[in-house]
């Protein structure tokens, strides 16, 4: 978005309110920073990929539908950039880092994790190619990766990973507490049983519910993040990102992946409490990085924010 | 109680919240906005590409081999009942098949395994690997009456499923197979040549599970594919491949 158009109209819809008045007063136009602090506002900015499939390197200039685009180097870059605007930052991954170039039949996963934890990934979940060389084969990647990975609705009990993958993972960012579920799609179908031995499936959406209660209620967290491996959504009754969103509440985003779902921009969903949820998912093959910004208020600021947008859609689309 | 804005500028979009959720710290999500930025001709991180490097050079050398060279681009494409690349795996592998059994009558893949395009020109090692990353090898199933009528529809209903040997038309709504100008449905049974994935009933072709397994230690997929490359660059030909109407998608009145 034009983040200068935003803020300036912002900073004058927020002169009615008398939240920025001295800055215009001087007549100069509001930094983004200055406007945030003027208003106590916190942001959170989710930065994440999915589907990677082991390209490390951009496609080839000869690559028929995404010629010359991807590639880890440069989402490193593009990470950093962003991290340098000095929002809070969290960058995650919804599965299926492994399988698709020679790099994983060579290295078996190792490049792909140690990169990703160069460029700061905070948390990653399970997708079914994340098995495809077995259990044994993941749990053995495992050491390469400094970020954990989550799952709640796979039981490992009995199998190498028991004790190694943890349902959630809350990251605290200031004074913000964020929560991040992991979810993993039904592998029977997709990934041969010889492959994930004693691990087994279970429905996610109870999981999912009870864990988003339980995180914001006994773990004080503010924010709550699914991050999915079930696939956006399908023709059949599958269980997808639209569905999970839909029949839970609790969850304020959904970072999703399985499908390669390309999106022009996130999808708002309404929860079971009337509340919205955003789902996202980035194509596949680090082809794109999907960006989120959420903004945070402090107690009784809700109203206010909410006119000040209600001005800035007015003139930004002028009805 | 929720109101939707939408901020139409450079196809970002944002909303607030209108409702209130209990939390014991005061700040409250008020807005959420997303974008996509696609990566295309830009800076790289140094770090990062001095720490891929190694591996580079090690795919490099070891993926770089010329296998052939290439007409025209094969891309992977979904939702078209019938694709070049589709083919070109199946005729493969059927071909493969009969070498292995000469009673092999069809071969039968799945979309979901075609995990890459191959480029225009010069088709490398590493392309196959791309195209086929998965280390699946070639079983030959037995399939009887029953298990034929499922695949026949199986594959119509999931439209780009690769397979070579039959004709596939639609006729009211059903599909019909036709294997040398012959009903398949009326042959008693069908040797098929397949991958081990879906011969354990991946990508739900059920019917597999149902059938008698005759063969299961085939070549790789991956091998027979650069084997047929390599062969078609010796005898001094390149890669071609059109569609050639093997299916027939039901025509809406």
């Amino acid at each position: 978005m034009n983040r200068r158009r935003f803020l300036r109209t912002a900073g004058i819809a927020s002169l009615g309110m008398g939240l920025s008045g001295r800055a215009l007063a001087y007549g100069k136009e509001l930094e983004e920073s200055e406007w945030m602090k003027i208003n106590g506002l916190t942001r959170l900015v989710i930065l994440h990929t999915n589907d990677m499939h082991s390209h490390l390197e951009p496609f080839s200039e000869q690559d028929p539908k995404y010629p010359g685009q991807g590639g880890m180097a440069r989402r490193a870059a593009l990470i950093q950039k962003i991290r340098d605007e000095g929002h809070a930052t969290l960058v995650l991954d919804a599965g299926d880092v492994f399988q698709g170039t020679p790099y994983f039949n060579l290295f078996k996963g190792e490049p792909e994790f140690r990169l990703m934890s160069a460029m700061g990934y905070d948390v990653g979940t399970l997708g079914n190619h994340d098995f495809d060389n077995g259990i044994d084969g993941l749990a053995n990647m495992l050491p390469h990766a400094n970020f954990p990975l989550i799952n709640a609705n796979y039981r490992f009990e009995e199998t190498v990973l028991s004790g190694l993958i943890q349902p959630y993972r809350i990251v605290r960012r200031g004074k913000l507490n964020i929560g991040i579920i992991g979810v993993g799609v039904d592998l029977q179908g997709l990934v041969s049983p010889a492959l994930t031995g004693k691990l087994s499936y279970q429905n996610p959406i109870p999981i999912v519910q009870d864990l988003a209660h339980r995180l914001r209620s006994d773990y004080s967290c503010q924010c709550v993040i699914l991050l999915s491996h079930l696939g956006y959504s399908y023709k059949n009754d599958q269980i997808s990102d639209l569905i999970v969103a839909e029949q839970t509440d609790g969850i304020d985003v959904i970072i999703g992946g399985h499908t390669h779902t390309f999106l022009d921009r996130p999808t708002p969903v309404k929860n079971k409490s009337g509340q919205m949820v955003l789902v996202s998912q980035a194509g596949w093959a680090g082809l794109r990085l999907g960006r989120l910004d959420l903004t945070f208020s402090p107690k009784g600021q809700v109203q206010n924010f909410d006119s000040s947008l209600n001005e800035i859609s007015k003139k930004t689309i002028g009805f | 109680m929720v109101r939707l804005i939408y901020i139409l500028s450079l196809g970002s979009f944002a909303f607030i919240f209108g409702g209130i959720q209990s939390c014991s710290s005061p700040l409250k999500l008020v807005q959420s906005e997303g974008s996509y930025i696609t990566l295309t001709t830009s800076a790289e991180d140094s770090t990062v590409a001095l720490l891929l490097n190694p591996y580079k050079d090690s795919v490099q050398k070891s993926m770089g081999k010329v296998l052939c060279s290439s007409e025209e681009a094969l891309p992977k494409i979904k939702g078209e009942a019938e694709t070049a690349l589709g083919n070109l795996m199946s005729d493969i592998v059927l071909n493969e098949g009969q070498k292995m059994h000469k009673e092999v009558q069809l071969s039968v893949l799945n979309l979901g395994g075609i995990r890459a395009s191959l480029p225009q020109g010069n088709i490398r090692l590493g392309d196959v690997y791309s195209l086929m990353p998965f280390d699946n090898r070639i079983v030959l199933i037995r399939l009887g009456k029953k298990e034929i009528h499922e695949m026949v529809q199986y594959i119509g209903n999931h439209l780009g499923t690769p397979f070579s040997g039959m004709a596939l038309r639609c006729r009211e709504g059903n599909w019909l197979g036709e294997i040398q100008g012959v009903s398949a449905e009326a042959s008693d049974s069908i040797l098929v040549a397949t991958s081990d994935f879906l011969a354990q009933g991946g990508d739900k072709m059920n019917f597999f599970l149902k059938g008698r397994i005759v063969h299961d230690q085939g070549k790789l997929l991956r091998e027979s594919i650069v084997d047929y490359l390599i062969s078609i660059d010796s005898k001094g030909q390149r890669l071609s491949k059109a569609l050639d109407y093997r299916i027939q998608p039901c025509t809406t009145p």
